[in-house]
């Protein structure tokens, strides 16, 4: 199977080819992959960070916005962890407060990933926090589109999926996320 | 599956090393996603560093106010923490939608992070 990820260069079977899981935006005409963890969507809308210590000892922090690459032409490189670099830990800033949601949408109730997944923070003055899994090649979270919650789902949505490049067999991740969101919103927020 | 050598590293520094010297070598964590690799020869290491005994396995208060999770911490336990459940629900709840009961007791934060 051609896969750019696994083998580079040797071509991308997904485009064109069967894509109902896959990425709707950040992603590359060289792969299409989504970034498969629900654990990840949640570090990220909380502002996790990622320490990590190198071959000589040293350590260093990562925020977890800046950790995960998106695929360009080299998706066989995924993060920004250098060869040998161990992951030793993930800090939580201190508490967000608000109430929080994780809305995971998927073809089977159970042992299923993502086909679209909400991570939010809503706080009681309905300004909020989001981050998607299951549509790009990394939690996707656009601070700039957080301004627009006042406005409701689809003003939220129509920044952080702006530039959104889906196939015709997932295009339904768009409005997907935007309901989903929306279902968030409808949430009791105290 | 292709043959493979094996070792426990002892300290966090002693595993990164292990691993910059030998650019055919992937660290194992719970092992849930490498040997599925592995089995399918997606990936073929012929070197595995396990980081089980590093230590990491431990949910901490920060200075800050946060709390710094050990990259062995199993997705189970992280999500039971009571404090990750009051304060941080979204993680819980995250956790808890993925993989398995059985996936993850063995899951660990760095391994699902990647
Ligand atoms: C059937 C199935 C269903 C699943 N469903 C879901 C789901 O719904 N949602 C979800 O989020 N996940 C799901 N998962 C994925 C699961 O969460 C991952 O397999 C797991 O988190 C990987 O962690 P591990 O410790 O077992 O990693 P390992 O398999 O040990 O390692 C995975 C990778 O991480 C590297 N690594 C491990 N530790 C470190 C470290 N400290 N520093 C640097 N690199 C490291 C390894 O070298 C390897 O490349 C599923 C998995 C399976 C098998
Ligand atoms: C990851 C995974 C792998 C699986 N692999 C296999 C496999 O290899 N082979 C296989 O055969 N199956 C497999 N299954 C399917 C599994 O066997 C079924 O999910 C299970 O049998 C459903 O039983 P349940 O009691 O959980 O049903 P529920 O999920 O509770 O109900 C299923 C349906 O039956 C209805 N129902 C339940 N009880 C009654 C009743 N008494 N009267 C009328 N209607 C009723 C419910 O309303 C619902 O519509 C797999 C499922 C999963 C999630």
């Amino acid at each position: 199977m051609a896969c750019n990820k696994r083998r580079p260069g040797s071509g991308c079977s997904a485009l064109g080819g069967y894509s109902r899981q896959l990425a709707v935006v950040g992603g590359s005409d060289a792969c299409i992959a989504t970034h498969p963890s629900d654990m990840a969507v949640a570090m990220r809308v909380l502002d996790a960070t990622v320490e990590a210590v190198k071959p000589q000892g040293a350590t260093r922090t990562i925020p977890i916005a800046d950790f995960h690459r998106l695929p360009g032409d080299t998706p066989e490189i995924e993060t920004v962890l250098e060869p040998g670099e161990l992951i030793a830990s993930v800090t939580l800033p201190k508490p967000a407060g608000g109430m929080q949601h994780y809305r995971k949408v998927r073809d089977r109730a159970s042992y299923a990933f993502a086909l679209v997944s909400v991570a939010a923070i809503i706080q009681p003055d309905g300004s909020g926090r989001v981050a998607l899994g299951g549509v790009a090649p990394k939690p996707w979270r656009r601070e700039d589109a957080e301004a627009e919650f006042s406005r409701g789902a689809k003003a939220v949505m129509a920044k952080l999926l702006a530039g959104a490049k889906p196939t015709e067999e997932n295009k339904f991740k768009v409005p997907l996320a935007e309901r989903a969101l929306a279902a968030v919103l409808a949430e009791p927020r105290g | 599956m292709k043959p493979f050598t094996y070792e426990r590293a002892a300290s966090p520094a002693g595993a990164a090393s292990a691993a910059a010297r030998r650019p055919d070598a992937r660290f194992i964590a719970g092992g849930t996603n490498l040997l599925d690799l592995m089995k399918l020869q997606i990936e073929t290491p012929a070197h595995l560093i396990d980081v089980n005994d590093l230590g990491l396995d431990k949910i901490e208060p920060t200075p800050e106010g946060g709390l710094r999770i050990g990259a062995l911490v199993r997705n189970t336990d992280l999500a039971a923490d009571a404090r990750v459940r009051r304060d941080y629900a979204v993680l819980s709840r995250a956790l808890l939608s993925g993989a398995s009961g059985q996936l993850r007791n063995r899951a660990t934060t760095a391994g699902n992070l990647l």
